[in-house]
């Protein structure tokens, strides 16, 4: 079974695909920090936001494709697929966790500024 | 003329370099424009906890509350919440963030803290565009709290965003915007000289610098959002409703006595400024410093915001002896923005070295 590995960042459960199998696909494998297995994979996915399971759906399908060659390709095949079905699923149960409803986050203002004064502040600062 | 580009007209061109104030009560941005002014959003930092069922998914698609949906809850985020808890007359707002770090009691905290801070800081003008987000001094009357953590999760969580992020004191960005000096006779004037203090929801911070260089920092917990909880505790209040009162109609220099609220919010702003002054006496007792000129004290914050506050805060201060001269204090001008326009600043300066590299 093909193993993907996944760089965790500690900020959030948003999942870079790295490789697969310990061959680069995106990115410098480096990076990479866990390996997981598929059903780990599903279960970070699930929990980790609306936003990101369309990324993953991409990246899933992208990276499993381009990798046919070096792994099983049948066995890639059936991953993607499921993966594909699960994931699809996992999007209509979070239609409502999209970015939509966060666009309008936050009121703003526009106010005034001293440009002389922060213009002297950041030159200094930037001395530092 | 569509939407898009009256918003974009109206912005202007923003200069490089983002400041991000992550506060326990609000997260706010701040990006110069050309012409010296600031773009600031803001957003309000709590959330109202609801069970995902049938009554509540039908009560979120008939209304236009924000959310986020999470297996089992629904979190209504930012004015929404405080909205949403004063009509219900129930429950209480949960806040991601406690004491001016991640919420240790709420398990979901940097998740739906990141949601939160995805929306409001946007996307960067281009990949590695420095970013200053303000964190919080350890605080010395906690002296088991350290910020490293939520400190390296914002990093992170920053540079996949794809800022160039750098952390920096809440008070000395509050400082970078108020910009003080020091005047020293016969040496002329110090620019960015004096001592800040930031009052926030969670904490106090404060910051004693000397041409821009921070010298000392620390904090003190228990501020606005103590001072709400307290308030509910004796008077039996929602917190939520305590903080409509502080914020609609409390004024410290005239509180009304018949009002169990307000009154109790005289005796607690009263508390904690005291406390917090006294803690800046003590820290400042531990290391000789001299200074050669009198030093200004800038104050910024949503706690400092209630009219009256600098009356209050001005006579614990005129009380007490301080190992330097005190020429005087003022609230800034823009009190709830001023520690996001700092950060902006020092990102202006990031990206300014960058260039000079």
């Amino acid at each position: 079974m093909p193993k993907a590995s996944l760089f965790l960042e500690s900020a959030r459960l948003h999942i870079d695909m790295l490789s697969v199998d310990g061959k680069a696909i995106q990115g410098s494998a480096a990076k990479a920090t866990q390996t997981v297995s598929k059903d780990e994979l599903l279960h970070l996915i699930r929990k980790s936001g609306g936003e990101m399971v369309k990324t993953l759906l991409a990246e899933i399908g992208g990276m499993l494709r381009s990798h046919r060659g070096g792994t099983d390709s049948q066995e890639a095949e059936e991953m993607t697929e499921e993966s594909m079905g699960r994931i699809a699923g996992l999007m209509a149960e979070r239609a409502s966790v999209d970015g939509s409803n966060f666009k309008k986050l936050g009121d703003t203002v526009r106010e005034k500024g001293d440009k002389k004064r922060d213009e002297g502040t950041i030159d200094i600062l930037s001395r530092l | 003329m569509s939407e898009q580009k009256k918003t974009e007209k109206a912005e202007g061109k923003y200069l490089p370099g983002i400041g991000v104030d992550v506060g326990t009560s609000n997260i706010v941005i701040a990006r110069q424009c050309e012409d010296g002014s600031f773009f600031v959003r803001h957003h309000r930092n709590m959330l109202f906890e609801m069970e995902a069922n049938d009554e509540s998914s039908d009560l979120l698609e008939r209304s236009d509350y924000l959310y986020i949906k999470t297996a089992d809850k629904y979190y209504i985020v930012g004015e929404d919440a405080l909205k949403l808890v004063n009509a219900l007359g129930r429950g209480e707002i949960v806040r991601p963030m406690q004491n001016g770090l991640m919420n240790p009691t709420l398990k979901k905290a940097q998740t739906l803290l990141n949601y939160i801070l995805e929306a409001v800081v946007g996307k960067p003008q281009f990949q590695g565009e420095p970013l200053r987000f303000s964190v919080p001094a350890n605080p010395i009357d906690k002296l088991e709290v350290n910020n490293l953590f939520h400190q390296t999760v914002l990093a992170q969580f920053f540079t996949n965003l794809g800022f160039s992020p750098k952390p920096i004191n809440e008070a000395l960005s509050n400082l970078y915007n108020e910009a003080p000096s020091m005047e020293v006779e016969g040496e002329g004037t110090f620019p960015l000289t004096g001592f800040s203090i930031s009052f926030g929801g969670g904490m106090t911070n404060c910051c004693l610098a000397l041409r821009g260089m921070s010298l000392v920092e620390f904090s003190s917990t228990q501020c606005g959002d103590h001072i709400d909880r307290q308030t509910a505790v004796v008077t039996g209040e929602p917190v939520a409703k305590v903080m409509r009162v502080k914020e609609k109609k409390f004024n410290l220099e005239s509180p009304d006595q018949s009002d169990r609220i307000q009154q109790a919010l005289s005796i607690y702003y009263d508390e904690m400024v005291s406390r917090v002054v006294k803690n800046m006496l003590k820290e400042f007792a531990k290391e000789s410093r001299e200074f050669a000129g009198p030093i200004e004290v800038v104050v910024c914050g949503g706690t400092a915001m209630i009219p009256g506050f600098m009356s209050r805060f001005d006579r614990v201060l005129g009380s007490l002896q301080f190992p330097f001269t005190i020429k005087g204090s003022r609230l800034s001008a823009t009190p709830f923005f001023s520690v996001s326009r700092g950060c902006a600043l020092a990102a202006r300066g990031d990206h300014k070295k960058m260039k000079k590299e």
